[in-house]
C-alpha cells in the first residue's frame, strides 16, 4: 500500500514538474498534423463535418426509416467512438516513437502517452464542435439532459487512458500489439451500433453488445442526452465507470511493473 | 570542501542480446527447445567504482564499445543498474549525441523550448537565454528553419548551445566535440571551460586525447566494460596512449 503512495506522489510531482513539456508535447502534435496545409486547423471541425455527411449519405437509404434524426444519431455515436479508437490507437505507439528521446534524455515516459491522449481530447473537442453544427442543422434542441454529458465524457476518458496506457507499454516488448489493436477494432466497430441500432440485431447479439462492449455505454449516453433528451440511466453510468475504473487500474498498473525495463526494448 | 556528487557502486550493466534480435518463429522454436532464447547476456559494464567530488571534471577514453557510453546513461539515469547502485546529488545536463531529441519537424526556435524543456529548464529561463542560445549556436538567420534542414553540423552546435547555456550542476558531454567545424570546437571547449570555473562538473567522453588532457584533471579509462586503469589525467593518459 504504501509503495502505491509512493508511486502516486512521484507521478503528481512529475505531472507539476513536467506540466510545461506536456503542454509543449501536445502543441507539438497538433502543429505537426497541421502544418503546411492551407485550411489548417479548419480541418479540425470540417473533417469529422465530412466523415459525418459521407456516413449519413451512405448510410441514410439503409437505416433512415429506423431511426429518427439519423444525422444526429450517427454523429453523437461516430464522435465516441472515434475518440476511443484514435485516442488509444494513438497511444499504442507513443513510447516506441519517442525512443530516440528517452535513449538521450531522462523524462518520464508515460507524459508521451499522456502528450498524444490530451492531443485526442484537443481533437474531441473539435469534434464536438462539428456535432454543435450538426445540432443547429438539424434543429436539434439542446435540452437540460446535456449537463450530464461531461460525467459521460469523464467515463470515457478513464477508459481510453487506461487502455492507452497498457496498449502502449505492452506494444512496446511486442510490437504485434499494434496489428492486432487494428484488427481489434475494426472488428469493434461492427460491433458497436454506431451507423445502424441495436434493436435490428438478433437476440443473443444484442445481449453481447449491451451487456459486454464498453464503447455501447459511452455511445448509449451520449444519445441518451442529446438526443433522446433523457438522464443517463443509472445501469450505463454504473457500467460506464467501472470499465472506466478497470481500464485506468490495469493501465496504470502495467505501466509500474514495466516502466524500467522498457527502455531495453524501445 | 567538496562533496561527493556522483558516486557509482560496483556497477554492472547487463543487456539481454536476444532480446534485441528480431527472432522468427523457426528460430524461436529451435532456441526455445536450446533454452538460450531469453538468456544471452552480455555485461556492458562490469562492477564500475567511480566517485566523483563537485567541481571536478572526469575524462572517459577507451575503445569503442568498452562501456562509456553506458556509464554516462547509467549516471543519467537513463539506465538501471543490474547490480551495484549509482547515486547523484545534482542535477543532471546530459549531452548523450548532439542533436538527440531534437524533433526534426519543428523548427529550430521550437525545439529550442521543446529540449530546453526536455532538459528540465522552466519556461521562463529559456526565454531568458534564447537570444544567448541563438548567438552562440550561430544560427540566428536560420531559426524558423524546420531541422530536418540543419546539417550535422548545426545541430551540434545547437544542442551544445542549449545544454550549457543553464551552468548546469552536471554536464555529461559524449563525442560531442566531434561534428563541429575546428572554431567551433575551440568554442565550446572554452565555454566547457569557463563552466568549470564557475564550479560545473564534467563528465567527458572523447576519443581526442588532446581534448582530454585539456579538460580533464581525472580519467577512467574503459575496456570491455571493466576499468583499467584510473587516475590522474597525466598518469592514466601516458599509459593510455602507449599501449
Amino acid at each position: 500500500m504504501n509503495k502505491i503512495f509512493a508511486h502516486g506522489y512521484r507521478a503528481v510531482k512529475n505531472c507539476i514538474r513536467y506540466f510545461p513539456l506536456l503542454q509543449n508535447l501536445i502543441s507539438r502534435n497538433l502543429k505537426k498534423k497541421y502544418r503546411r496545409s492551407v485550411l489548417g486547423y479548419i480541418w479540425c471541425v470540417l473533417n469529422p463535418l465530412m466523415v459525418m455527411l459521407i456516413m449519413n449519405f451512405v448510410f441514410s437509404s439503409m437505416f433512415r426509416s429506423s431511426i429518427d434524426n439519423y444525422p444526429v444519431y450517427l454523429f453523437a455515436g461516430r464522435m465516441m467512438f472515434f475518440f476511443i479508437t484514435g485516442s488509444t490507437q494513438s497511444m499504442a505507439g507513443s513510447i516506441i516513437s519517442n525512443g530516440s528521446l528517452m535513449r538521450k534524455t531522462r523524462v518520464p515516459y508515460h507524459i508521451f502517452t499522456l502528450a498524444n491522449f490530451c492531443s485526442q481530447i484537443v481533437d474531441f473537442g473539435f469534434s464536438l464542435i462539428a456535432f454543435a453544427i450538426v445540432l443547429l442543422i438539424t434543429k436539434t434542441p439542446i435540452t437540460v439532459h446535456v449537463l450530464a454529458f461531461p460525467a459521460v465524457v469523464l467515463e470515457m476518458f478513464l477508459f481510453c487512458y487506461g487502455l492507452g496506457m497498457f496498449l502502449a507499454q505492452t506494444n512496446t516488448f511486442i510490437r504485434d500489439v499494434s496489428y492486432i489493436y487494428g484488427l481489434v477494432t475494426t472488428a469493434w466497430m461492427y460491433l458497436t451500433p454506431i451507423f445502424y441500432s441495436v434493436e435490428i440485431m438478433p437476440a443473443n447479439a444484442h445481449y453481447i453488445i449491451t451487456h459486454f462492449n464498453p464503447a455501447y455505454a459511452y455511445l448509449q449516453m451520449s444519445r441518451l442526452v442529446f438526443l433522446y433528451h433523457q438522464w443517463p440511466t443509472r445501469n450505463l453510468l454504473v457500467s460506464g465507470f467501472l470499465w472506466g475504473a478497470l481500464m485506468t487500474v490495469v493501465g496504470v498498473f502495467t505501466y509500474i511493473r514495466s516502466k524500467d525495463k522498457l527502455i531495453l526494448y524501445v | 570542501m567538496s562533496r561527493e556528487i556522483i558516486r557509482v557502486e560496483d556497477a554492472s550493466v547487463r543487456f539481454n542480446l536476444a532480446m534485441q534480435k528480431n527472432v522468427g518463429i523457426k528460430e524461436y522454436v529451435s532456441k526455445a527447445l536450446h533454452r538460450e532464447l531469453f538468456f544471452q547476456e552480455f555485461f556492458a559494464l562490469r562492477h564500475i567504482d567511480l566517485s566523483v567530488m563537485a567541481g571536478e571534471s572526469w575524462g572517459f577514453v577507451g575503445r569503442n564499445g568498452s562501456g562509456k557510453s553506458t556509464l554516462l546513461k547509467l549516471i543519467t539515469g537513463i539506465l538501471k543498474p543490474y547490480e551495484g547502485s549509482v547515486t547523484v546529488n545534482g542535477h543532471v545536463s546530459p549531452l548523450l549525441e548532439l542533436g538527440a531529441g531534437f524533433d526534426p519537424e519543428l523548427t529550430g526556435r521550437e525545439n529550442i523550448m521543446m529540449n530546453g524543456l526536455i532538459l528540465g529548464m522552466t519556461k521562463a529561463q529559456i526565454q531568458e537565454h534564447f537570444d544567448d542560445i541563438v548567438a552562440f549556436a550561430e544560427l540566428e538567420k536560420f531559426l524558423d528553419v524546420p531541422i530536418k534542414n540543419y546539417s550535422s553540423g548545426m545541430k551540434s552546435r545547437l544542442g551544445f548551445s542549449i545544454a550549457t547555456c543553464m551552468k548546469p550542476e552536471i554536464l555529461i558531454a559524449d563525442e560531442v566535440l566531434s561534428t563541429g567545424d575546428r572554431i567551433f570546437q575551440q568554442k565550446c571547449e572554452k565555454r566547457m571551460q569557463e563552466l568549470l570555473a564557475d564550479g560545473t562538473t564534467l563528465l567527458f567522453v572523447s576519443h581526442s586525447a588532446a581534448s582530454v588532457r585539456k579538460l580533464c584533471k581525472k580519467v577512467m579509462w574503459l575496456d570491455s566494460g571493466s576499468i583499467k586503469m584510473c587516475g590522474n589525467t597525466d598518469e592514466v593518459m601516458r599509459q593510455y596512449e602507449n599501449k
